[in-house]
C-alpha cells in the first residue's frame, strides 16, 4: 500500500480515530499491529506470512538473549542475526546468485524466480537490531525493561516495533533501543501537531509534486531512449534524477516521521540536507542517516572500525560500503556504487591522516565536488546494467552536437528542481539566522506546498526505495 | 503555525479557482506523456456537451493524428505509452457513448494499465474534479506556465511546436536508435495465452460499444515499411481480421508513403497527410 494512495487514507483515518478513543488505550499496540498487517498484506497477502515468521523468530531470539539461561543467551542472539540474514540473503540475493553462477540450469531458474518481498531489507535489519540490542544490554537494567519479562507483552511490543507501518516498507531503519522505550499509552492531547503536519506536508510535497513529476522527465534516462539525446540534456537528466531520488526518499522518510508523530512515536531524522555536504563522510552523516548509523553500529565498528590501524580502517570502510551498496539491490552495479563511496571515504581518511586534519578546500568547491560525484554515481542506481551505464557515458561524451536538445525536459527539470535547491539553501549558512528565517516563512511555505499538492501532483508512482 | 498554513492554502485555492474561471486557457498544457494522456481522458470524462460522435482509441501511434485534418468534433482518445484498451475502458466508464469508434490495432498486446484508468475514473476524485476544476491535470500550474512559455516562444521566436514539445521523445536522432530496437521486437509474436486474453478483452469492449449503438471500425497506422511486413505486424493484422470478420478494417494503401521518426511514429507532415486520408476514407 502506498502512502500516496486513497486506500492508505482509508486505512489511516479509522486507525487514527480508534487509536485515541479512551477505551482503546489498552488495545493501542494491537491496533497498530493489525493496521500494519493490513498495510503490508494489501497488495500481496501471502507476504504477510514471511513477516509474521520473521517477527516470531525475533521475539524468541531477543527474549532468549535477555531472559534465557545465561549460557544460551549468546546463542539466541546469534540465532536471531543468522536467521534474519538468511531470510535477507535467500529472498534478496538468490536471483543474483542464480544469474551469476547458475545461469541456464534448473537451479538458476529456480533462484531467479524467487520474488523479492517488499520492505525485506528494512524489517530484517530491524530484526537484527532487536536481537543485538537485547543481547548487548542483557545485564543493564534499562535493557531489561525494553525486553520485558512477560512473554505476551514482549511479543506485542516486538511485533509493533517490527511492523509499525509508517516505517515498515522503506524506513527509516529504526533501532530497537530507540523505539521500544517509547511504547506507552498515547493520548490525543499529546500529539505534536506542528511536527506531524510539518513533516507530512513537506514529505508529501517532495514525493508527489517534485519526485513524481520529475520521474516523468527522468524516464528518458532509460536505454535506449537516452542514446539520441544531447549531452546537455543528458546532464540535465542526471541532475534531475539526483533531485528526484532525494525528493522521493526524503519525502518518504518525512511522511513516515509525520505518521509516527500522529501515533505518538518519534522516528529518527533520515535526511539532513545531504547535498550541502562538503565531504563523503559528511554526506553519509546526512543521507539515509538511519542506514548509515545502522551500518556503522552493527557492521563497521564490530569489524574493528578505525581502531586497528589505517589499512584495516580503509578495508573496513570499503567492506561496509560495498555491503551497504548490495543492501540496496541485488545487482553488481550496487556493489560498484558502494565501492565507489567506500573508496572515496577511504581516500578522504587517507588525506585526513596525511595532512593531520581535514583537507582544506573552499566550501563552495568541495560542496559542488561532492554533489557532482554523488550525482554521477546515482547513474548506477538508475541503470543497473553496466552496458547501459557505458552507453550513457558514451552518449554524454559524443552528443555535444547534432542530438536532440528536448527543451521540454530541460524546462521541467529546471522548474521542479527549484524546491529541492531552495530546501537546501534555506538551511545553509548561519544556523541561527536560518532558524529565524524558517520560523517566519514556514507557515506560508507549507500553505503553498499544500496548494501545489492539491493542484500539481504527479501520477502517484511507487517510491524508489521500495525496490530495496 | 497550522492556522496560518491553512489560511494561506485556502486563499491560494480560492485565487486559483477564480483565475481558472475568468481567464480562459486555450493552449496545450501537457507536460509529459502520462500527463497528456490524463488530460485527454479527463477532457472526455468531464466533457460538458454531449458525447463526441467520432472517437479514436489506440496508442501513441494514433496519438499523433492531427486534429484539424480529421472531421471536426472527432475526439482523439489515443493514449501514448498505453494502448486501445485504456481508451475503450474510459469510454465505457464515462457512460458517454459515441456514434463511431475507430480502434487503432498496431499495439495490440501491450499490458493493460489498470492504474491509469483507475486514477482518472476514481469516484472520489471524479466528484472532486467535477466540483473543483483546479484539481484537473490540464489546470496544473506548472503545465500552465510551460504552455504559456511555449506560446510566447512560438510567437516571438518563431519556434516550431514540435521542437518545443516532443512528448513521446521520438525525435529524429532518438528515433534512429528506436527503430533498431523495434526491428528486433517485431520479430517476436506473443504466446497464445497473451493474444487470447487481449482479443477476448477487446471483443467484450466491442460488444459493449455496439450494444450502446456505436459502430466500430478497426484501423492500422502506417509504420516504417520494414516493420509493416514483420511477424508481429502481420500477426496482429491477421488476428483482428480473423476475430472480427464483419468489421471494417482500414490500412494505408500499398502506394501510400509515410515517413516515421522511429519506425513507429509518423512525422508531423506524414501524420497530417495520413489524418486527411483517414478522414476521406472513413469519416465522409
Amino acid at each position: 500500500m502506498l502512502f500516496n494512495s486513497l486506500t492508505f487514507l482509508y486505512l489511516l483515518a479509522p486507525t487514527f480515530l480508534l487509536y485515541y478513543l479512551p477505551f482503546m488505550h489498552r488495545w493501542q499496540l494491537h491496533l497498530i499491529i493489525t493496521a500494519s498487517f493490513i498495510f503490508y498484506a494489501y497488495s500481496e497477502p501471502w507476504l504477510l506470512t514471511l513477516l509474521v515468521i520473521s517477527i516470531c523468530i525475533n521475539i524468541v531470539a531477543s527474549y532468549g538473549a535477555v531472559h534465557g539461561a545465561p549460557d544460551r543467551r549468546k546463542a539466541y542472539a546469534t540465532l536471531g542475526v543468522v536467521v534474519n540474514l538468511s531470510i535477507l540473503l535467500f529472498f534478496k540475493y538468490s536471483p543474483l546468485f542464480g544469474r551469476t553462477f547458475f545461469s541456464g540450469t534448473d537451479l538458476g531458474s529456480f533462484l531467479v524466480a524467487i520474488p523479492l518481498p517488499v520492505g525485506i531489507s528494512f524489517f530484517t535489519f530491524q530484526g537484527i537490531s532487536l536481537a543485538v540490542d537485547a543481547y548487548r544490554g542483557r545485564d543493564l537494567p534499562e535493557y531489561k525493561s525494553i525486553i520485558v519479562k512477560n512473554i505476551w507483552q514482549h511479543s506485542l511490543r516486538s511485533a509493533a516495533f517490527k511492523s509499525f507501518f509508517p516505517q515498515l516498507i522503506a524506513g527509516p531503519v529504526v533501532k530497537a533501543k530507540d523505539f521500544l522505550p517509547q511504547i506507552a499509552t498515547k493520548t490525543f492531547a499529546r500529539v505534536d501537531w506542528e511536527k506531524a503536519i510539518g513533516a507530512l506536508v513537506v514529505g508529501y510535497f517532495l514525493k508527489m509534486v517534485v519526485a513524481d513529476n520529475l520521474s516523468e522527465q527522468t524516464f528518458w534516462l532509460t536505454y535506449p531512449y537516452f542514446k539520441g539525446l544531447s549531452s546537455i540534456t543528458l546532464i540535465a537528466l542526471l541532475f534531475g534524477y539526483s533531485m528526484q531520488i532525494f525528493a522521493d526518499f526524503a519525502g518518504y522518510s518525512l511522511i513516515a516521521i509525520g505518521l509516527g508523530h500522529l501515533f505518538g512515536y518519534t522516528l529518527m531524522t533520515n535526511f539532513n540536507f545531504p547535498y550541502l555536504s562538503r565531504s563523503f563522510s559528511e554526506f553519509w552523516k546526512r543521507w539515509h542517516i538511519s542506514l548509515s548509523s545502522f551500518l556503522r553500529e552493527y557492521l563497521y565498528i564490530p569489524l574493528g572500525g578505525n581502531r586497528k590501524g589505517p589499512v584495516r580502517t580503509y578495508v573496513n570502510l570499503m567492506a561496509t560500503m560495498v555491503l551497504g551498496g548490495l543492501w540496496h539491490g541485488a545487482a553488481w552495479s550496487y556493489a560498484v556504487w558502494g565501492a565507489f563511496h567506500g573508496g572515496m571515504l577511504a581516500v578522504e581518511r587517507l588525506l585526513h591522516d596525511k595532512f593531520n586534519g581535514p583537507f582544506k578546500v573552499p566550501k563552495l568547491l568541495s560542496t559542488l565536488f561532492i554533489f557532482f560525484s554523488v550525482t554521477l554515481a546515482w547513474l548506477l542506481f538508475k541503470l543497473p546494467k553496466f552496458d547501459d551505464v557505458i552507453a550513457y557515458m558514451q552518449a554524454l561524451g559524443n552528443n555535444w552536437s547534432g542530438a536532440d536538445m528536448q527543451p521540454l525536459i530541460l524546462f521541467f527539470i529546471g522548474l521542479l528542481s527549484i524546491p529541492v535547491v531552495a530546501y537546501h539553501l534555506f538551511h545553509s549558512g548561519n544556523e541561527d539566522r536560518a532558524r529565524a528565517r524558517r520560523a517566519t516563512w514556514r507557515p506560508y511555505a507549507y500553505g503553498i506546498m499544500l496548494f501545489l499538492l492539491l493542484t500539481n501532483s504527479g501520477s502517484g508512482g511507487a517510491f524508489i526505495y521500495f525496490q530495496f | 503555525m497550522v492556522k496560518r498554513m491553512f489560511l494561506t492554502f485556502a486563499l491560494l485555492v480560492l485565487a486559483y479557482t477564480a483565475f481558472l474561471k475568468w481567464v480562459p486557457i486555450t493552449y496545450d498544457t501537457g507536460q509529459h506523456l502520462q500527463g497528456s494522456n490524463r488530460i485527454k481522458a479527463e477532457n472526455y470524462l468531464y466533457g460538458e456537451v454531449e458525447a463526441p460522435k467520432d472517437v479514436i482509441v489506440g496508442s501513441s501511434l494514433a496519438f499523433r493524428m492531427v486534429a484539424d485534418s480529421l472531421k471536426p468534433g472527432t475526439f482523439n482518445l489515443a493514449v501514448g505509452g498505453l494502448s486501445l484498451q485504456e481508451g475503450l475502458d474510459i469510454i465505457a466508464r464515462s457512460g458517454r457513448w459515441p456514434k463511431r469508434v475507430f480502434i487503432e490495432t498496431n499495439i495490440l498486446f501491450r499490458k493493460y494499465d489498470e492504474g491509469f484508468v483507475k486514477a482518472v475514473t476514481n469516484p472520489v476524485m471524479f466528484a472532486a474534479r467535477t466540483r473543483l476544476p483546479a484539481l484537473r491535470e490540464r489546470n496544473q500550474p506548472s503545465g500552465l506556465l510551460f504552455g504559456w512559455v511555449k506560446e510566447k516562444a512560438k510567437a516571438e521566436l518563431g519556434v516550431e511546436q514540435d521542437t518545443l514539445t516532443a512528448l513521446d521523445g521520438n525525435t529524429e536522432v532518438t528515433g534512429k536508435f528506436m527503430l533498431d530496437e523495434q526491428l528486433v521486437l517485431y520479430k517476436k509474436i506473443p504466446g497464445g495465452d497473451t493474444t487470447a486474453t487481449h482479443l477476448e478483452r477487446l471483443a467484450a469492449a466491442v460488444s459493449e460499444l455496439e450494444a450502446h449503438g456505436a459502430e466500430v471500425v478497426f484501423f492500422e497506422m502506417p509504420l516504417d515499411k520494414r516493420l509493416m511486413e514483420m511477424p508481429l505486424a502481420e500477426a496482429s493484422r491477421a488476428l483482428i481480421q480473423h476475430r472480427f470478420p464483419q468489421h471494417r478494417y482500414y490500412q494505408a494503401g500499398p502506394n501510400e508513403h509515410y515517413v516515421t521518426t522511429d519506425g513507429l511514429h509518423l512525422r508531423q507532415e506524414s501524420a497530417r497527410r495520413w489524418s486527411r486520408a483517414f478522414r476521406r476514407a472513413l469519416q465522409e
